[in-house]
């Protein structure tokens, strides 16, 4: 199934049709199949009764035949007629289609009239023959149906009726005490069943009591002995009328019923196949369906109409609501109709009314706040720019300053160093000594100098860091033989302890070296004669960490922190007076630049510890890299 | 190699008399400019073997001069060392991609100076 008739299927519409469905053609199909049933019930009763009727009035009018019949043969009173005269008295049973009639007297004698009109007198005791003594005994008797074979009419059917003179059922004086007898042709009975037939679609015929075919419409009846017929089965079987439903000859169904000659037993059934019975109920439940559907039509285009009737405002509120909530907010919905839908409908037009007025509220306060927020933009661009300046011009400062500084100082460290070789004349010890003292005054000067502008550089953010992998162990040996000389001065031992995993680091190499020389000439300059100083690197938690431990006095806690700070000495420093206070501060600035730590770990007499951490290289993603081609990458701290 | 001549251009007129001393005890002998301008006359003029050449000169600088000295094919081989006090980080780097063959910084250490002028008027 396709998504649009999913999507049709789960719609209002689609319900709503259901719901009729459900609730007006259901039971108006319902009701009509059960009339429809209930007629083809009574249809099915009346046509029943009718075609009962008709073979029940075949049977009496049969009965009535036999009736006149014997009631005739009761009258011939021959005991007391001659031959001739006997002969005449027979006659009137030949004209009733009998094929003989027969006089037998007290004494047995038989008297035969044929059908050809011959008298002939039997002598011998026909008294004795079995049908004569039943028919003595219980007034009348009916022999058995057969056909004569000589013949050739394949419907010919006889019977040999006998009934006793002196029986005479109105009990009138006995005529004498012979039997009459004769052989009755039934073709007359075969006239009363074909007139039955008229005025019905039913067809009747009638079987003897062993189910041989007496009278029937069907002349290929007549070759079987014996209609093996269900219906014929069972009424032989069963009482004296009935109805079933059976098969006529051909096999078809057929509605029929039965009923029962009273004197002879016979069955007389009326016929008719089904679809001939119920052809007019079939007309009628084609009218009545025609009908239904013809109501059903209507109904549902009748409930469609409505539906969309019911179904065009909510879909008209629903595109105006998609268009509101897309921002139409000046979207109104006008429904010509006075319901519910409307009040809905006005509901969403007011609704969409504040809407609009809050959203044009919600703009204009959108509208002050860019308008302050671009003042306060240009205002921040403005202060950025003078920021950009004052940040020029400390630089310019910076590089003017370094270079007027310098310039005194070049003459007093030159001509120092010329006096103190001897270049023009040799000079005194104490000539030597004040020499010596300018000239280490002079590079004190200057490395506060370079400190100061260092750090005012890192402060002002324009120290750029060239970053590089580069290798930690060598620069760690480049600071130990830096201040080597220092320390055999000063008979201190100097160790180093790397990390076989710790070797390439990335940063800027020369500021790793300034940072780790500051912390060894620092090491060197506070251990006392005798000390040692141990340099390590260590991997720790994905970071390489650099760590000078001396066997100095110690940092007292409350100084751990303020080393740090810019010109702070500690007393053992300042009791020195080496060191300008500025290389921790920088130090610490430049490892922090790298995204590192700078940290001490000291008891007071118990040497210190300084610490700091770098990332590894391969873990190092902290430094954004400018240009992929270029291996060195620049960052403006 | 004495006796040759380097041309010192300086403003600053204490550490012009420090590196006269310095060469001329040395045994060099000196030429003396204070502005760019003269220091491209001179060496035009006398040729010398070596140029010790601040950069912040009053006039043309002494960046200007170097190219100055460069363009003219007459000047153009003679070695020129930038000597400054603009010793910043990056400086050297600068100095030597402007062109300059050598670099030292103020304050000069007197051995480091001797001994750069000894290697660049050597080369001759």
């Amino acid at each position: 199934m396709s998504e649009r008739a999913a999507r049709w299927l789960s719609s209002l519409s689609a319900k709503y049709i259901a719901v009729f469905a459900l609730l007006v053609a259901a039971p108006v199909i319902g009701t009509s199949v059960y009339l429809l049933y209930s007629s083809y019930q009574d249809n099915k009763r009346a046509l029943t009764r009718l075609q009962q009727e008709k073979a029940e009035s075949v049977a009496v009018t049969i009965d009535q035949y036999f009736d006149d019949l014997t009631k005739r043969m009761t009258t011939t009173s021959g005991r007391y007629l001659s031959f001739t005269a006997l002969g005449s008295a027979l006659k009137p049973l030949l004209d009733g289609n009998a094929a003989d009639a027969f006089y037998i007297d007290s004494t047995g004698r038989k008297t035969l009239l044929s059908a050809g009109g011959g008298l002939t007198r039997f002598s011998g005791n026909f008294l004795r023959a079995r049908p004569v003594e039943q028919a003595r005994a219980a007034g009348v008797f009916f022999g058995p149906v057969y056909a004569p074979r000589l013949l050739s009419n394949p419907r010919a059917r006889l019977m040999e009726v006998i009934v006793a003179e002196s029986h005479s059922p109105s009990g009138g004086q006995a005529a004498g005490d012979g039997v009459v007898g004769a052989t009755i042709d039934l073709g007359a009975i075969q006239a009363l069943v074909r007139q039955a037939r008229r005025g019905t679609s039913a067809y009747v015929y009638a079987v003897d009591t062993n189910g041989m075919p007496i009278a029937h419409p069907n002349a290929s009846a007549f070759t079987r002995r014996s209609l093996a017929l269900p219906q014929v089965t069972k009424a032989l079987a069963s009482s004296r009328t009935g109805s079933t439903v059976g098969r006529n000859l051909r096999g078809v169904k057929v509605l029929s019923t039965w009923a029962t000659v009273n004197r002879v037993g016979w069955k007389i059934f009326a016929e008719q196949p089904e679809s001939a019975a119920f052809a007019p109920l079939r007309g009628k439940i084609l009218r009545t369906a025609l009908l239904l559907a013809a109501f059903l039509a209507a109904g549902v285009g009748l409930s469609v109409l409505l539906a969309r009737r019911l179904v065009r405002p909510i879909k008209q509120m629903r595109t105006a609501a998609a268009r509101i909530g897309a921002g139409a907010y000046d979207e109104r919905i006008e429904l010509r109709r006075r319901d519910e839908l409307r009040d809905l409908a006005e509901d969403l037009n007011r609704m969409a009314a504040s809407l609009q007025a809050s959203v044009q509220g919600l703009e204009q306060k959108v509208e002050e706040r860019t308008r302050e927020l671009q003042q306060v933009l240009a205002e921040l661009s403005r202060k950025g720019r003078q920021l950009e300046v004052a940040s020029q011009h400390k630089s310019d400062f910076l590089a003017s300053m370094s270079h007027e500084l310098r310039t005194p100082l070049n003459a007093i460290i030159g001509f120092s160093q010329v006096l103190r070789q001897g270049l023009f004349g040799p000079v005194n010890a104490k000539q030597e000594e004040y020499l010596h003292d300018i000239l280490s005054a002079g590079h004190h000067l200057l490395s506060l100098i370079n400190d100061v502008l260092d750090l005012s550089k890192v402060e002002a953010g324009q120290v750029e860091l060239e970053v590089d992998s580069f290798s930690l162990r060598e620069a760690l040996e480049r600071g130990v033989v830096m201040v080597r000389e220092p320390a055999s001065e000063r008979g201190l031992a100097l160790a180093i302890e790397l990390a076989p995993d710790v070797d390439l680091v990335e940063g800027d190499e020369r500021r790793v070296s300034q940072v780790v020389f500051n912390l060894l000439s620092n090491a060197v300059k506070f251990t006392p004669e005798g000390g040692s100083i141990v340099v390590a690197s260590a991997s720790v938690d994905g970071e390489v960490q650099v760590s000078v431990t001396d066997t100095g006095p110690g940092i007292a806690a409350e100084e751990r922190e303020r080393i740090f700070e810019e010109f702070h000495q500690t007393d053992v420093g300042l009791r020195q007076r080496e060191g300008t206070g500025l290389g921790l501060a920088l130090s610490k600035r430049l490892v922090e630049l790298h995204g590192g730590r700078l940290w001490v770990e000291s008891e007071h007499g118990h040497g210190s510890r300084f610490v700091f951490t770098l990332p590894l290289k391969e873990a190092n993603r902290r430094w954004p890299v400018s240009t992929s081609s270029s291996s060195r990458t620049t960052t403006r701290a | 190699m004495a006796g040759e001549y380097v041309l010192v251009v300086e403003d600053n007129d204490k550490s012009m008399k420090l590196f006269r001393d310095v060469l001329h005890a040395s045994g060099y002998s000196t030429f003396e400019a204070t502005t760019g301008e003269q220091a491209v006359e001179l060496a035009l003029v006398h040729k010398p073997a070596l140029v010790l050449m601040d950069v912040q000169l009053p006039g043309i600088d002494g960046v200007e001069a170097l190219e100055q000295l460069r363009q003219d094919e007459r000047t153009s081989s003679i070695p020129v060392l930038a000597l400054t006090a603009q010793a910043m980080r990056g400086d050297r780097d600068r100095f030597l991609a402007a062109g300059f063959d050598g670099y030292v910084s103020k304050p000069v250490d007197v051995d480091g100076l001797l001994h750069a002028v000894r290697e660049h008027c050597s080369r001759e």
